[in-house]
C-alpha cells in the first residue's frame, strides 16, 4: 500500500510538473535537489522514467530561458542521481525476479509432494519399470537436443552469412523453430526427471520405504559412483554438475 | 430452496473461517529475521513428518497462511528468508 502512494506521489509530482508543457525553473542546483529528493525513492522502470522526463523538461527550461550552459550545468548535477536511480532501479528488479524464482521454486516443491501423496503407487517392480521407461525416453529426447543444437548452430551461421538477403527471413525463422523445439524438448525432460521424483517420493511418503532404482552400468562406470547409484537416479547428472 | 440455503451458509462458514485463520497470525517484526528462520523449520517439519495426505495439506495450509503473512506484514530481506529456508529445508524432501 505505502509504495503504490510513493508511486503514485512520484507520478503525480512529475506528471504535474509536465502537465503544462513546462516547469518553472528557479536555480540549477535547487532544481537538481527536487530531483535529487524524487530519485532516492525510485523503485521501479515508470517511476524512474517519470523522473528523467522532468529532468529533461527541467533542462529544455534552462535551456529556452538562459542557453546552453545553465542547461549543461542543470544536466551534469542531474546525470549522476539519475544514473545512481536506475542502478537503484535495477537491485529492486533483481530482488524482485529472485523472488519471484523463490516463490515459484516453493510452489514446485509443494506440487510435487502433494503429486507423491496422491499417486496411486502399484508395486516397485511396475513402478521401477516407469522409471525407467522415463529414463529411456529421457535418453532420446537428450539425443534430439544434441542434433537440434547442431543445426542450430548451422543456422545461425548460415543467417549471420546471409544477412541483407532475402534468405536471411527464413533462416530467422527457421532458426527460431529449431530454438523453440529445443526448448520444448527440455521442458519434457523437465516433466519427466519430475515424474521420477514424485514415484521416488510417493513410496518414501506413503510407505516409508526406499525405492531401489537399478542404474545404468555404463552410466555407473562413467561416474565412477556405482555404489550410490542405486537409491541417486540422477548420480551422472550429479557428476556432470560437477 | 434448502439446498440453496445450505450451500450459502457453507460458503458463508467457510470464508469466515478462512478470513479469522489469515487474521489469527500477527507477526513480531522487531523479530521478523529469527521468526523467518524458526517458522519455516517449524512449518516444514510438519509438511515433510506429515503422517497422511490430511496433515500434509492441513501443514501446507499453515505454511500458505505464513506466507502470507510474511509478505503482507512484514515483506523484504525477513520474507525472502523465509521462503529460501522453506526451499533448502523441503528440497531435502
Amino acid at each position: 500500500m505505502k509504495k503504490i502512494f510513493r508511486y503514485l506521489a512520484v507520478v503525480a509530482i512529475a506528471a504535474a510538473a509536465s502537465a503544462c508543457g513546462h516547469v518553472t525553473i528557479t536555480t540549477p542546483a535547487k532544481d537538481a535537489h527536487h530531483i535529487e529528493s524524487l530519485a532516492q525513492t525510485i523503485e521501479t522502470e515508470a517511476e524512474l522514467r517519470a523522473v528523467e522526463k522532468l529532468a529533461s523538461e527541467y533542462e529544455a527550461a534552462y535551456r529556452q530561458a538562459y542557453g546552453g550552459a545553465m542547461a549543461m550545468k542543470f544536466k551534469s548535477l542531474v546525470e549522476p542521481m539519475l544514473i545512481s536511480a536506475g542502478e537503484r532501479r535495477d537491485e529492486f528488479r533483481a530482488a524482485e525476479e529472485w523472488l519471484a524464482q523463490q516463490q515459484a521454486t516453493l510452489a514446485k516443491h509443494i506440487n510435487i509432494m502433494e503429486r507423491a501423496w496422491c499417486l496411486e503407487i502399484t508395486t516397485p517392480d511396475q513402478d521401477i519399470a516407469k522409471i525407467e521407461a522415463n529414463n529411456q525416453e529421457r535418453t532420446v529426447l537428450e539425443a534430439n537436443i544434441e542434433t537440434l543444437t547442431a543445426v542450430k548452430d548451422e543456422c545461425s551461421m548460415r543467417y549471420f552469412n546471409a544477412l541483407d538477403t532475402p534468405e536471411a527471413e527464413t533462416l530467422r525463422e527457421e532458426f527460431a523453430k529449431v530454438n523453440s523445439d529445443i526448448e520444448s524438448a527440455e521442458q519434457e525432460i523437465d516433466a519427466l526427471n519430475i515424474d521420477n521424483e514424485v514415484i521416488v517420493l510417493a513410496y518414501k511418503l506413503q510407505r516409508g520405504e526406499e525405492l531401489i532404482v537399478a542404474c545404468d552400468e555404463e552410466c555407473c562406470t562413467e561416474c565412477g559412483d556405482a555404489a550410490e547409484c542405486g537409491d541417486i537416479m540422477e548420480c551422472c547428472d550429479d557428476e556432470d554438475e560437477e | 430452496m434448502k439446498k440453496i440455503v445450505l450451500t450459502i451458509t457453507s460458503v458463508v462458514a467457510l470464508t469466515a473461517c478462512g478470513a479469522g485463520d489469515d487474521r489469527a497470525i500477527i507477526l513480531d517484526e522487531q523479530n521478523a529475521l529469527n521468526l523467518a528462520y524458526d517458522k519455516s523449520y517449524e512449518l516444514c517439519e510438519k509438511i515433510t513428518q506429515a503422517a497422511n495426505y490430511e496433515e500434509f495439506k492441513s501443514a501446507c495450509a499453515l505454511l500458505g497462511a505464513y506466507d502470507e503473512a510474511f509478505r503482507t506484514q512484514i515483506g523484504g530481506e525477513p520474507y525472502l528468508i523465509f521462503i529460501e529456508e522453506c526451499n533448502a529445508l523441503l528440497s531435502d524432501k
